[in-house]
């Protein structure tokens, strides 16, 4: 076979000792927009910082959606940019997140008695129908004796539970007989860690599973 | 002894580069192409490469060059894992120092030859640019243009206020 001679202007990498950028009059000008709109996805994903406090997530997400309607159009189709959801943007949100989240696990923060008590019966509602892919569910109550927890979260009574949950936190609540079924062995098979911060117990909490974590905080 | 076997690469502007065979196979795109083609002394052409951007490349995989095969990719959306994901070690920090241009023309040279890890450190600097700033401050630093309108623009920014740092 013949060898094609390299010229002796070839470069080695033994020419490589510097980062400088030599302008090339054949490039073409190269922006962020020519990027493949998969690598775009991916960027934007990286771009939220890890271990900030929530809900970041979807903050972050809402607000890249406001650069343009390109960046709009990829973050509505990218499930993972919707995995944080919260009611503290409202029942449109809510919804959205819901639906642009796709079949993504998902990080749930219920926040219970700020708005009216229809408005959160509602959310609940919107959350439970996708507690198969609930992955970490966060409850806050903001009224010492909302007991009415129990009714929103029927995971413990037969409704199918959240197959995939892992952790759990429930802050500022009451603890009856009722709302101890919340954290029934059968509704989270994977549940491994469960913090309950500022909690009264009232009864009714005498079989607890066996799990990786659990804090009692006051 | 005998040398490393060799290969030599030909940009999209003709320039050719003679590279040890371990160095360009961090290429998925090029390994694949030696193992299909057999060995060969003619150039490899990488028609969407040029000059400049291949010798960018050609560097990172040179310093490169024994580092472990990447993973499989992780799920980003998992804190531990997007932590990871984004840190850039040093010398590849250093490496990326480029202007804007050039870092697209690499994110998009490593797309085009499948170098993931090259890839990744590409797609993290962009991401750490994007990182804490406001939507008119992505605009400003990508050269990017506002296309909604001013009444959309306000609805978008009245839907989202609770998102606002506070």
């Amino acid at each position: 076979m013949e060898v094609d001679p390299v010229p002796s202007s070839s470069n080695t990498l033994l020419d490589y000792s510097t980062t400088q950028v030599v302008p090339s009059p054949l490039r073409s000008t190269r922006s962020i927009h020519d990027l493949p709109t998969e690598l775009l996805e991916r960027i934007l994903q990286l771009s939220v910082p890890p271990h900030a406090p929530r809900p970041y997530l979807i903050k972050h997400t809402v607000k890249l959606r406001r650069v343009c309607k390109y960046w709009q159009r990829i973050i509505d189709g990218c499930p993972t940019l919707w995995s944080e959801v919260t009611f503290e943007g409202g029942l449109d949100l809510l919804s959205k997140s819901l639906t642009n989240s796709k079949d993504a696990g998902l990080t749930v923060k219920c926040l219970l008695g700020l708005g009216s008590p229809s408005r959160d019966s509602k959310a609940m509602k919107m959350v439970l129908e996708h507690a198969k892919r609930w992955k970490s569910l966060d409850i806050t109550i903001w009224i010492k004796n909302y007991r009415d927890v129990s009714a929103y979260l029927p995971l413990g009574k037969g409704a199918g539970g959240a197959p995939i949950l892992s952790d759990m936190k429930m802050y500022n609540t009451v603890i009856t007989p009722e709302t101890a079924s919340l954290i029934c062995v059968d509704a989270f098979p994977r549940l491994k860690s469960l913090q309950l911060v500022d909690v009264t117990l009232g009864g009714g909490f005498g079989s607890l599973p066996q799990l990786e974590e659990l804090s009692l905080i006051d | 002894m005998s040398a490393a076997p060799q290969v030599t690469l030909e940009s999209s502007d003709g320039e050719k580069f003679k590279v040890d065979k371990e160095v360009a196979e961090r290429s998925v795109l090029i390994k694949n192409m030696i193992e299909d083609v057999g060995e060969s002394d003619n150039p490899i052409p990488l028609p969407n490469v040029n000059a400049s951007v291949l010798k960018k490349v050609l560097e990172y995989c040179e310093h490169h060059r024994g580092d472990p095969l990447p993973a499989a990719d992780a799920d980003p959306s998992n804190d531990d894992n997007r932590k990871r994901a984004t840190e850039i070690s040093d010398w590849d920090q250093k490496f990326i120092q480029v202007d804007q241009e050039m870092l697209f023309e690499i994110i998009l040279a490593a797309n085009y030859m499948d170098i993931k890890p090259l890839l990744d450190v590409g797609c993290k600097t962009v991401a750490n640019m994007i990182k804490g700033k406001t939507p008119e401050e992505i605009r400003k630093l990508f050269n990017i243009v506002n296309d909604f309108t001013p009444e959309e623009e306000a609805q978008i920014k009245k839907e989202n206020e609770w998102a606002e740092d506070r």
